[in-house]
């Protein structure tokens, strides 16, 4: 059975990076003596995947990730088993079951939604005047890091909104294998517009969008349930 | 002091390795401070990484937090980035649950693993806001107590620390902090307290003791200067393992430490009596936990952390009575939950070959042995009852079993070691190899790797050799060029060596006495901290530390010590007499050896307490 998994990276989890967030994760669900599906072969792990990666420094308020079990079984007594096993920072906020052939999470995410603080008022004073002038360009060239090294890329199609709301930069940004805009590589081409160095910056992940063939963006949750 | 969260999550932002410094790991401990009546501040003088790997942190920080009244939270060293934002924000070291200051709390508790920490004990408390000598420290300061092995000689740390707990803290814990909770409300001053402390059995307050000393440097007399302050402090022994406590819930790091997995303590001290070996006799007499009780806890433990990894912690695990049915046992309920075993400190003569095998299902690492010395005569003199034919044999079934890298661990300098000694430790590498190579080739794994590595010997209190003098640095080095020479010429074998600098303050630290006090505070003064990470390490800065003070390290690491020299830890009575002590090292001269316990008593001094060694007052066969 495939249970997919809304979770919450609190903000004391804000400095944890993926691979501790993935191993943290793989002890809550050996805590929780769920029936676990784990991989075959020599070194055997749990079946576990993220929907996507988080990164160090972001808090994360609508995370996804897929569980296989070994049997069926009743997706609300599943929360509570995990919830449970989890620390308090990690809180487990849905969980529901996904349809057998539903493709891999990974490759149903398009878009991330985010939250961004200045922290120091002077360069926010400066950076929210450049979000107009952002929007009306039509290219923006920005490194991008890939397996294979950096490359330029145009990162303006990638970010699908931008605005600035009561202290903070709210913006939905492309996320896909082939093309995706980090909030980092934003703030950075941001900045370069305003020639500004680089402020520090908080960050929220607010939630991830998936898109079904033909129709439009989703929540990717609601595009998993309904599913 | 309010901690402003804010402040905190700024400097973590800048941070490397910010997880250490975060808190919230699943099974830490948060208690509300204003319903709890002593707040306990647990510190480990070492890195998160360290420090959260260490078995005895757990079992303590555990049983404080097991009793319904009291709080316990946990310190590390910080690293040296976090500890310059610190100064620069004005944030002092905080608590990782609840992020109060070091110097909020009633009571702070160091353990003591290795000397090369103490500047780090000097370091936290400074950072934390605690007046760093005992002597100046205020009323509503806490009260600071250490214990740990290196507290068995505590007088170089005795113008920091107010009491010491010496032998198994278990019990000895509750009792401190049921005194000090008392004089916490009492309005008393911190003298009432100490006096109080030192009444406690296993409690030792260097204040309440005089030193005098002789011309030449050497203690004269040790005396205690008030009635609350025994002549000599026992040590705490634990008799019954299946009764203490041991937590069956540990905070699991979000990072990786050093030991990320769950420790399982399957007996306490040893019977071998390998006269090098300080914990040999430190943590006399040998005492087990029983198949039930550690199935049991193994259990609970994988229950309620969900390590995919289960390690079996003691001094000489191939000893353990029912090693094979353990880890049969541990296999058999652990299997359907993946989890696997690993036996870190195998002895070359004590494990089964079935459960090599065992172990090797799940994987296969790097298999250690010590044999410690590289000839036989040698061995005798350290009373490592361990011969070439042993080893051997052993890393043969280790070839065949499918491991192809081996570590062998050996010492230089030695009492009474020549530079037939030296050629043997190569020759040993050599020997090791051959076998490798004798294994047919399609029964042997592929890669082979020898490494043999030679730590320098520390002579240290309460060991037949404590009355050594460590071999000057020049001598350690030339000896260490001499293997390398020899082991240049073996193919597969490479050498390993540890720095001479650290063992040689070590040296000091270890045999010190409380004068050492004043190098320690020039030395942290002067920028010394993390002294274990040779990133970090001055030298230089401690040597003039010493000459600052008019102190002579060689006096404390180099010199052969008279049969009857006062030492300085001379106040502690660690079930062990001095008079067995000096009797086994006349037979070390001899190169003379002592049988293990478990073929017959050598009356170490343990039997003068009834009941406490099962192994005492058998007959000798
Ligand atoms: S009392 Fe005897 S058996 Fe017990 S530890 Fe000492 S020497 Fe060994």
């Amino acid at each position: 059975m495939r249970i997919g998994v809304v979770f919450e990276k609190g903000e004391r989890l804000r400095h944890l990076g993926h691979l501790d967030l993935m191993r943290t994760m793989q002890r809550c669900l050996r805590r929780s003596g769920l029936p676990l599906s784990y991989s075959k072969g020599f070194n055997p792990h749990i079946l576990l995947y993220f929907a996507s990666a988080l990164s160090v420094g972001a808090v994360g308020e609508h995370e996804i990730m897929e569980v296989d079990l070994d049997r069926n079984m009743d997706v609300s007594q599943f929360m509570n088993l995990l919830s449970v096993s989890c620390p308090p920072d990690l809180r487990i906020l849905q969980a529901f079951e996904i349809r057998e052939g539903t493709p891999a999470l990974m490759s149903l995410v398009c878009a991330g939604a985010w939250r961004m603080e200045v922290q120091d008022p002077v360069s926010d004073q400066r950076l929210c005047g450049q979000v107009d002038a952002f929007l009306a360009q039509t290219t923006v060239m920005a490194m991008r890091k890939t397996k294979s090294g950096e490359k330029e890329v145009d990162i303006r199609p990638s970010v699908f909104s931008l605005e600035y709301r009561e202290g903070m930069y709210h913006m939905v940004l492309e996320s896909r294998e082939a093309r995706s805009c980090k909030p980092g590589v934003l703030l950075e081409a941001m900045c370069r517009l305003a020639v500004m160095d680089v402020p520090r910056v908080r960050l929220w992940r607010e939630y991830l969008l998936g898109e079904r063939q033909g129709e439009g963006m989703e929540r990717l949750e609601r595009l998993l349930c309904a599913n | 002091m309010q901690m402003d969260s804010e402040r905190i999550e700024a400097m973590l932002e800048k941070v490397q390795k910010a997880p250490r410094y975060m808190g919230g790991e699943m099974n830490a401990v948060i208690k509300p401070w204003d319903q709890t009546a002593l707040h306990y501040g647990f510190c480990f003088p070492d890195t998160y990484e360290i420090g959260m790997s260490h078995l005895g942190m757990k079992i303590l920080y555990g049983l404080v937090n097991a009793q319904p009244d009291w709080l316990c939270e946990r310190f590390f060293m910080p690293w040296t980035d976090m500890i310059a934002l610190m100064k620069e924000e004005g944030i002092p070291l905080f608590s990782l649950e609840s992020r109060k200051a070091l110097c909020q709390f009633d009571m702070i508790g160091f353990t003591l693993q290795y000397e090369m920490s103490y500047t780090n004990i000097l370091a936290m408390m400074d950072l934390g806001g605690v007046t760093l000598k005992c002597a100046e420290r205020k009323r509503d300061e806490p009260i600071v107590v250490a214990g740990g092995p290196c507290a068995f000689n505590p007088e170089p740390l005795a113008d920091f620390v107010d009491a010491f707990m010496i032998g198994d803290g278990e019990e000895v814990t509750l009792d401190v902090c049921r005194t000090i909770q008392a004089w916490k409300t009492s309005g008393q001053d911190r003298q009432a307290c100490l006096k109080a402390l030192a009444e406690i059995e296993g409690v030792y307050v260097p204040s309440l003791y005089d030193v005098t000393y002789h011309e030449d440097g050497t203690i004269a007399a040790m005396r205690p200067n008030c009635p609350q302050a025994p002549e000599k402090v026992r040590k705490c022994i634990v008799t019954d393992l299946n009764s203490a406590y041991y937590p069956e819930k540990i905070p699991v790091p979000f990072t990786e430490i050093v030991h990320d997995r769950i420790m399982l303590e399957i007996m306490r001290g040893c019977t071998r009596g390998c006269r090098f070996c300080q914990a040999g006799i430190l943590y006399r007499p040998v005492r087990e936990r029983s198949l039930d009780r550690l199935l049991d806890l193994a259990c609970e433990l994988e229950e309620s952390t969900g390590y995919e990894d289960i390690s079996l912690s003691s001094l000489s695990s191939g000893d353990y009575t029912c090693l094979a049915d353990l880890i049969r046992g541990l296999m058999k309920k652990l299997q359907d939950r993946r989890v696997s075993v690993s036996l870190p400190s195998l002895r070359i003569d004590s494990v089964l070959k079935e459960s090599l095998e065992e172990t090797q299902k799940e994987r296969k690492t790097s298999l250690t042995f010590a044999p410690e010395a590289g000839t036989q005569r040698l061995r005798d003199v350290i009373n490592k009852g361990v011969t070439e034919e042993d080893l051997m044999d052993k890393a043969r079934d280790a070839f065949e079993g499918g491991w192809s890298s081996v570590k062998l661990y050996t010492m230089i300098g030695l009492p009474t070691e020549t530079e037939e000694d030296l050629a043997g430790i190569a020759d040993l590498g050599a020997k090791v190899t051959a076998c490798y190579f004798r294994v047919p080739r399609e029964k042997r794994a592929k890669g082979l790797r020898v490494v043999v590595s030679a730590s320098s010997f520390v002579p240290k209190p309460f060991t037949p050799f404590q009355w050594c003098a460590q071999d000057t640095q020049s001598l350690l080095r030339e000896k260490q060029e001499i293997i390398k020479a020899h082991i240049r010429n073996i193919k597969g074998v490479t050498f390993n060596y540890h720095e001479s600098r650290t063992s040689f303050l070590e040296a000091c630290f270890s045999r010190g006495d409380r004068r050492l006090g004043s190098v320690l505070l020039y030395a942290y003064q002067h920028g010394c901290m993390l002294d274990s990470w040779s990133e970090c390490f001055q030298y230089d800065v401690w040597m003039q530390a010493f000459e600052a003070c008019g102190l002579d390290p060689a006096f404390y690491a180099n010199r052969v010590r008279g049969r009857d020299e006062v030492f300085p830890w001379d106040v502690i009575d660690a079930g062990v007499t001095r008079a067995f002590l000096w009797h086994e090292w006349e037979k070390a001269r001899r190169a003379e050896v002592t049988p293990d316990c478990r073929q017959g008593c050598q009356g170490c001094g343990i039997q003068r307490y009834p009941g406490v060694c099962q192994y005492a007052n058998r007959r000798r066969v």
